[in-house]
């Protein structure tokens, strides 16, 4: 664990808003070289709007986001940019992460290992760091998704400039367990589904373990050669763990995904 | 026979679920709202308006505890001695005063009666179980407020929240941006009050607000230089600062905690000081 921490801190917390764009490159070169290797590797781009509502985004946050991402021999490397709609005086990126998996199979169902990243800038002054592990596996309509992860809340060296913030710039959370419980109602390649999925987390936000949300969604596409469009939902409460529930808020995407073979 | 066991099994469940603290109703649905009883607290702070402190000196002492959860009132009489004989100015409790049960209200309430001092309270989490809400209103009215300590040179301003419901919601987060904007330039130091833990330091099975609220606190307290974060609810003390702002959480007072204590506010001239006292 300690390892771990220090890991961490040393990948994590050196980073800065330069290091994030010098990643963002790196992993737009990989994609590239992946490209030429058109022949094997299988591309794929979700293209998505959201709107999160909560008390603290008010009325409501709206982005539009992107997410790229290869496959290749069992190998893939996705990547996602969520840009603001509004709110774009205090931040203009919602969110970026970056994930690189290894999908394979046991027992004839498919296990997916992904190692990711996520860079989320709550204002000018403070961002979210999370990194963190995760095992999907797939058995006919049923997803389990474990993993673990840790957050990091980290000012900014403009926000530690501006109000003397001298030590203490950053926090490691405790590691945080990650999981997904996802049902889907009709069989794994119908041209639509729904599926239900309780969760904490989603492509940007990972709650706290003892924080679960509810996700239902819809998937449709007209045949196997069509974009296939998809909605997700997540409702959001507070309290849970503490058996006092109240309504925090809700998180709705909608967007379109394209395999490109 | 298996019948028999089974039939057993659900009384004895039923036994237990009914004889514990724990309302577990609050998993499906909470009686009570965080924007209904933030409108009502602030109904209840224009006609009760709170209680500021004047001290006739430049420093002052105030106790703060957590956690009571008041059914038996060992530890309670024992934090409530101190406090009376002490030349503390206040004590806050930062929730989970009760069970939410209605005789353990009343049960506090004649404690609280003898104190005779300036008592500063908010609900916690098992504050709200079996309807404690109208209990906690009905006796000490608000859970959403702000006071201030005057000095002889400056104040002091204590924000109390409430977090019972493991959220502050909308209208208690625009509340308290006014309060912030409104009043800490004017204040020496500024001292938030809530009762759900914002930092997930160790590993927890309690609810903290979710990430979307804690970074936006932390932004919040960041910018208006809170100085210090009192809280309770994971009943094990931790002081974790970040940015300029430390971050406490309080040993329970709870009969059946062997750490319980309190932890001493002084505010001096040029620093505010804390320290975490244990009754054994």
């Amino acid at each position: 664990m300690t390892i771990n921490r220090i890991l961490i801190k040393f990948v994590i917390i050196n980073s800065t808003e330069m290091k994030l764009l010098k990643l963002i490159s790196v992993i737009l070169f990989f994609e590239l070289y992946l490209v030429s290797l058109e022949g094997y590797a299988q591309f794929k781009i979700d293209v998505f709007s959201s709107i999160a509502v909560n008390p603290i985004e008010r009325p409501c946050l709206i982005t539009a986001g992107f997410t790229p991402g290869y496959e290749y021999k069992g190998l893939s490397l996705d990547y996602s940019m969520d840009i603001n709609i509004n709110h774009r005086e205090t931040k203009v990126i919602n969110a970026f992460a970056a994930s690189m998996s290894y999908k394979f199979n046991i027992k004839n169902n498919p296990l997916k290992i992904s190692v990711f990243y996520c860079n989320k800038p709550i204002s000018q002054m403070l961002q979210i760091h999370n990194t963190g592990l995760k095992f999907k596996y797939e058995v006919k309509k049923w997803e389990f998704t474990l993993g673990n992860n840790f957050n990091i809340y980290r000012f900014t060296n403009d926000a530690a400039d501006t109000y003397n913030i001298n030590d203490n710039q950053y926090l490691v959370e405790s590691a945080n367990i990650m999981y997904s419980v996802k049902y889907y109602i009709m069989q794994p390649l119908s041209l639509y589904n729904f599926y239900i999925n309780l969760t904490n987390f989603e492509l940007f936000i990972i709650e706290q373990e003892t924080n679960p949300m509810l996700n239902v969604g819809f998937i449709w596409k007209k045949n196997n050669n069509w974009p296939k469009v998809f909605v997700d939902y997540w409702y959001q409460s507070a309290g849970f763990n503490n058996i006092r529930v109240n309504y925090f808020g809700w998180l709705t995407r909608i967007g379109v995904q394209w395999d490109i073979k | 026979m298996g019948h028999k066991i089974r039939i057993y099994s659900i009384i004895l469940l039923s036994a237990v679920i009914y004889s514990c603290d724990v309302d577990f109703s609050g998993f499906i649905r909470s009686t009570d709202r965080v924007e209904e009883r933030f409108v009502q607290s602030m109904a209840y702070n224009d006609v009760h308006p709170v209680e500021n402190i004047i001290v006739d000196s430049s420093h002052y002492d105030l106790l703060a505890a957590a956690d009571l959860h008041v059914g038996t009132t060992i530890n309670t009489e024992i934090l409530f001695t101190y406090y009376k004989s002490s030349d503390d100015i206040a004590l806050i409790l930062a929730g989970d005063i009760v069970s939410g049960r209605r005789e353990h209200y009343e049960l506090f309430s004649e404690c609280a009666e003898e104190v005779n001092k300036p008592l500063y309270m908010i609900t916690g989490n098992h504050d709200l179980y079996f309807d404690g809400w109208k209990s906690f209103y009905e006796l000490f009215g608000s859970s959403t407020y702000c006071f201030t300590v005057t000095t002889t040179d400056t104040s002091d301003l204590y924000i109390c929240l409430d977090s019972g419901g493991g959220t502050l919601g909308k209208s208690q987060v625009e509340w308290l941006e006014g309060v912030l904007a409104q009043n800490r330039h004017n204040s020496r130091y500024c001292i938030v009050v809530s009762h759900v833990n914002i930092l997930r330091t160790r590993r927890t099975t309690s609810a903290n607000p979710l990430v979307e609220e804690v970074a936006y606190l932390l932004d919040l307290f960041a910018k208006y230089d809170v100085n210090l974060v009192i809280t309770g609810h994971d009943h094990v003390q931790d002081a974790t600062k970040i940015g300029n702002t430390t971050y406490l959480i309080l040993d329970a007072v709870v009969d059946s905690n062997p750490n319980a204590g309190y932890i001493k506010i002084s505010s001096e001239p040029d620093t505010l000081k804390y320290e975490f006292v244990r009754f054994y």
